[in-house]
């Protein structure tokens, strides 16, 4: 397995494991909305922090950037970007069903950690690329 | 004094999983005007025309580079200068033509300073379509008389040679270097850049051991595979007749100019006449494009 590979699949794996994880312990969702309001208010945050990232990223022009482009990488980190952004939107869309619907149902705790995990590991991949890439601007 | 109209040859390289290139020049063949624009490099780019020469079993293109910066001037020796009236959002446009001929993977590309270059035109065609992971690289065909001359040599005298062991390339990408591990690769504050001179003894039959020639092969082989890898091979080779001749190996791309070539009245090479010197010099190299 490659690098490359890892770094694509992994937000992925990691929730996969988590979820087993979640479904072998089976936790009970907590009762009040009190869970639900926060993690839409944590998801709208991150959502608006990587459409940021992704409008800065299409002004920057530094030499690092370059090479990455020249390299075929843009499109991994355009995909990067979009795959966080549409985690998090489904985290947010799944989170505000749990109003319409019984939190309790096994299935919505399971799906919802499972979505956490991914959307956070998604997020937290553009999060290190963005850093390196600004630590990195000028060599 | 009109300026010469000047050809590199290429040869086409694509990797394992991108479509054949044939593919990408239907598809952008099919396109209208509009929906070829692309933007490489910060520049405004798009193929203005194509078209498949089924005779010859050879593809024609004209390449635009629409300049959004400032341009020259009309005017003469007795009239004063002014400037064009574009209309809209015109603007000028830099012209290049080239060749593909897919049976050889060859492409012959017009130089135009001011217009695309084979980076660009990599890049071009490695994103043309968006849903498959493309890439194309172009790499540079040498001069056929250097050829010649280094494959007659007695030995090497002298060898000078520069290398950037860690420049980051496609390669990486298709060998599996993740994103934030590329980004560390051709860094300023990590690169290290080596430039190695080595020189037989002064004697007249000094001469380099034959070691020498296989690393000027793998040099150059490196260098096809990643031409920002090698910046610098120069051999100072004694030919059969026992002169010594400086061969830059790098430098010496094969290169055509033709000079009857006339710009019509509004000063450009007419496209036809672009596509006929660029058939002229396929023609001319037919033995070294195999």
């Amino acid at each position: 397995m490659t690098n490359l590979f890892w770094e694509k699949i992994h937000p992925y794996a990691v929730a996969l494991c988590c979820a087993l994880l979640w479904y072998w312990c089976a936790p009970e969702f907590p009762k009040d909305d009190e869970i639900l309001s926060a993690s839409l208010s944590v998801g709208a945050i991150l959502i608006g922090f990587l459409a940021t990232a992704k409008s800065l990223l299409m002004t920057l022009d530094t030499p690092v950037l370059k090479r990455l482009s020249d390299a075929g990488y843009i499109k991994d980190i355009a995909s990067y970007m979009g795959e966080g952004i549409y985690l998090l939107f489904v985290f947010c869309a799944w989170t505000m069903l749990g109003y319409f619907m019984d939190t309790s149902w096994p299935w919505f705790g399971l799906s919802w950690f499972t979505l956490l995990i991914a959307s956070t590991f998604a997020f937290l991949r553009v999060t290190r690329i963005m850093l390196k890439l600004f630590a990195k601007k000028s060599s | 004094m009109a300026s010469k109209f000047t050809v590199h040859a290429f040869g086409v390289k694509h990797y394992e999983d991108s479509q054949p290139l044939v593919d990408i020049l239907k598809v952008i063949e099919k396109d209208i005007l509009e929906r070829r624009n692309r933007s490489i490099k910060g520049a405004p780019v798009r193929v203005e025309h194509i078209e498949y020469d089924a005779a010859n079993k050879i593809w024609y293109l004209d390449f635009i580079k629409i300049r959004d910066t400032h341009g020259p001037a009309k005017g003469s020796k007795t009239k004063a200068v002014e400037g064009f009236n574009f209309v809209g959002d015109e603007t000028f446009c830099e012209e290049t033509a080239l060749i593909y001929i897919p049976r050889t993977n060859h492409m012959l590309i017009q130089y135009n300073h001011y217009g695309v270059k084979y980076s660009v035109i990599e890049d071009y065609f490695s994103q043309y379509v968006d849903a498959v992971n493309n890439i194309y690289e172009l790499t540079p065909k040498y001069d056929a008389d250097v050829e010649r001359q280094f494959e007659d040599r007695k030995f090497i005298k002298k060898l000078e040679m520069a290398i950037d062991p860690r420049h980051l390339t496609k390669e990486d990408r298709t060998k599996g270097t993740a994103v934030f591990d590329a980004m560390d690769i051709g860094d300023k504050s990590q690169a290290v850049h080596l430039a190695i001179s080595v020189t037989a003894s002064r004697t007249k039959k000094g001469q380099l051991h034959p070691y020498v020639d296989r690393t000027v092969e793998t040099l150059r082989r490196l260098h096809l595979l990643k031409p920002k890898a090698v910046s610098k091979i120069k051999a100072s080779v004694v030919s059969v007749d026992d002169k010594v001749i400086i061969l830059d190996l790098i430098a010496h791309r094969l290169t055509m100019s033709l000079g009857d070539i006339k710009p019509g009245k509004d000063k450009r090479w007419p496209r036809a006449d672009r596509y006929r010197g660029l058939f002229r010099v396929m023609t001319g190299w037919k033995k070294i494009l195999k």
